[in-house]
């Protein structure tokens, strides 16, 4: 876990140990003991980094935790990323308060799908996690199904776009709501769906109120399903929300902003 | 032959003469001359005991007052010469900050370059082994980029650039924010959690926002880190300086006056616990208990307890934090298994009756909100850089 720089200032570190402990209490901070206090910052930071940098990379998360995390984190898909069922997106957790609370080695650098299906929908919990998984979900199955069919009379990417767009505005509450209403229409119907089916994960296709972000989504597992290359990019032009999403879609060497509202 | 003889003779002894033995040694001698018919009275007798007595007291002061004075002359030397290396080491560190001030901004701008038009090339037509390479390069240039950003740059928390923000805000709500980003971890974690407000504490208080906030979510964060199952209380009060008695910091009373109060913060947790002997350093030695670690991974395995229940880094930028503030941070544990509790107390200005009815003017908050939305269509943005991979980045855009 830490480099070979250790080996070599570990009897450098001895020395600096041995100094006298009554000293750091006092208020009086010499220059030497800032100066060894500032070398001590930084290589621990130096060690915590590289650390973290290696353990990311080896540790044991499904492609599908490690792609969830990205979003979660960054808020942006890649073209070439590709939702796959087990996908899930959570609100009302921060990111760095996990990380912060978490021994990430152990546990994971996101809350895992088993440990949220076990957490009680009380009304106080914020929390909702939105899951894309086919298999589970009657709804986006239907969904799938039905752009499968409808894309045979798509013929270019504009006229793709423009309906799969208004297919998704349709489905996810359509967009003559104001920004404020759609986060209150959103809040409630998330506690009553929390109530009904017993936990925090909701189906992505049983969702009729969706804010940017699960249109997006919705919009990325759609375009992916007919070759329709598309990424997420952070940011939405119509609300202010934290999670706010938009849907790229690439033609050629034009991209264009796929209008979900 | 000689006649009668009287000497006096020094007991006199210096012990830290080596060359000059423990010996006696004969200052005067007085003789009769041998056909003198006198004899030492007894009287004469004691007279040259008791001077020899002050004699060998005079020699003793003497030899005293040169050693005092060779032992003066050292010390002079030694001080001149420390005064040389302290400035010859102070003159190191400033050569050493500016050079790492130097590097530290030629060295971003580079980096700023690779790891941008890294990410631009994800965007084009890769193999999926290119895109593999692309991948690393960019994961490796951000690890790079944070190592450059924020480790050397790290010496501005010494050099006393680091300013502490002084302005007013919201004490209560700034502890709903925490428990409001901790609740749902300690749900997940299934972790009950209370928390308590002391209705002493006032509603705002003047001081760095940022930076308390940045501290409470860290020992709250580490205390849910290391918790299994069970609870976790978080308490906030004011210090009282007849409560406070720590015999490890012997010289810190906090003692509030009209226009600032000490707020003392204490998270309980029921996890794993810390041997009370371990304590002490805690918060200071990263060294020490990096070297437990490595050193005796099967030993103790104490070491290694504490290195992962106290992360290291955290603990050098908690104390310092806390140190800026004029505070004091530490745990306290009645040992393995039996739960921490994790203290700290900072200084904190109180506001003065007029500002108290002002809200603060910008509510701060974590996060990326977006206040306002301003409408940029139209304009047109100037760039300008003294390096060329910047400003060529723009057109690729």
């Amino acid at each position: 876990m830490y480099s070979d720089a250790e080996a070599e200032s570990e009897s450098e570190r001895n020395r600096m140990s041995c100094g006298a402990d009554e000293e750091e209490q006092g208020s009086f901070k010499s220059l030497a003991k800032q100066t060894e206090q500032s070398y001590q910052l930084q290589l621990a930071l130096a060690l915590r980094l590289s650390s973290h940098a290696s353990s990311s990379s080896d540790h044991s998360s499904s492609p599908t935790q490690t792609l969830s995390h990205r979003f979660w984190v960054d808020g942006c898909l890649q073209y070439s990323d590709k939702i796959l069922d087990g996908f899930y997106l959570i609100h009302g957790m921060d990111a760095y308060t996990w990380t912060l609370s978490t021994d990430l080695q152990n546990v994971g650098i996101i809350p895992s799908f088993e440990s949220l299906m076990s957490v009680e929908p009380s009304d106080d919990s914020s929390i909702v996690v939105v899951a894309v998984d086919k298999s589970r979900d009657p709804g986006l199955r239907e969904l799938q199904n039905r752009v499968a069919s409808l894309s045979n009379n798509w013929i270019t990417t504009k006229d793709a776009t423009d309906q799969l767009a208004s297919l998704i505005c349709n489905r996810m509450g359509g967009g003559s709501l104001t920004e404020e209403n759609l986060v209150i229409r959103w809040k409630e119907c998330t506690q009553l769906l929390k109530s009904c089916l017993h936990s925090v994960i909701l189906p992505i296709g049983s969702l009729p109120i969706g804010l940017c972000v699960h249109r997006a989504l919705l919009f990325k597992v759609l375009a992916d399903l007919i070759n329709l290359p598309c990424r997420i990019a952070k940011g939405c032009k119509y609300c202010r929300n934290d999670v706010g999403a938009s849907c790229i879609v690439q033609f050629g060497s034009d991209r264009f902003v796929a209008l979900i509202k | 032959m000689p006649g009668a003889v009287a000497a006096v003779v020094s007991n006199f002894q210096i012990y830290d003469w080596p060359e000059v033995s423990i010996r006696n040694y004969a200052l005067m001698v007085m003789m009769l001359p041998s056909d003198s018919a006198r004899q030492w009275h007894v009287r004469e007798l004691e007279l040259v005991e008791v001077v020899a007595d002050q004699v060998a007291v005079a020699l003793s002061h003497a030899a005293i007052l040169e050693e005092s004075m060779r032992a003066r002359d050292q010390l002079m030397e030694q001080n001149v010469a420390l005064d040389l290396a302290r400035r010859e080491a102070e003159t190191a560190i400033r050569a050493r900050n500016d050079f790492l001030a130097v590097m530290n901004h030629e060295m971003r701008t580079p980096m700023h370059a690779v790891i941008a038009l890294s990410s631009l090339l994800q965007e084009t037509d890769l193999t999926a082994e290119q895109r593999l390479m692309v991948e690393t390069i960019l994961k490796s240039s951000n690890l790079l980029a944070t190592l450059i950003n924020d480790v050397l740059d790290l010496s501005r928390l010494e050099d006393g650039s680091l300013q502490l923000e002084e302005a007013t805000f919201n004490l209560h709500s700034l502890f709903r924010e925490v428990l409001n980003l901790i609740t749902p971890v300690a749900s997940v974690k299934k972790l009950s959690l209370t928390s308590h407000l002391a209705s002493d504490l006032p509603m705002y208080a003047i001081g760095d926002e940022k930076r308390l906030m940045q501290t409470i979510l860290n020992v709250v964060g580490n205390a849910v880190k290391f918790s299994k199952e069970g609870c976790m209380s978080i308490t906030a009060f004011i210090a009282k300086p007849e409560c406070f008695r720590d015999p490890r910091i012997p010289d810190f009373l906090p003692v509030p006056s009209d226009s600032h109060f000490y707020l003392r913060v204490q998270v309980k947790d029921s996890g794993s616990g810390i041997n009370p002997q371990d304590i002490p350093k805690l918060f200071t030695k990263f060294a020490q208990n990096q070297s437990l670690a490595t050193r005796n991974p099967a030993g103790s395995g104490l070491g290694l307890a504490i290195c992962r229940r106290i992360p290291e880094f955290f603990r050098l930028i908690m104390n310092r934090f806390v140190n800026l503030m004029e505070g004091h941070i530490w745990i306290e544990s009645e040992g393995i298994g039996k739960g921490c509790t994790a203290t700290f107390i900072v200084k904190l200005g109180i506001p003065d009756r007029s500002n108290e009815l002002k809200l603060p003017f910008v509510p701060k908050v974590p996060g990326n909100h977006v206040h306002g939305r301003t409408n940029f269509a139209g304009l047109k943005v100037l760039v300008m850089d003294d390096n060329g991979s910047v400003t060529n980045l723009f057109s690729y855009l």
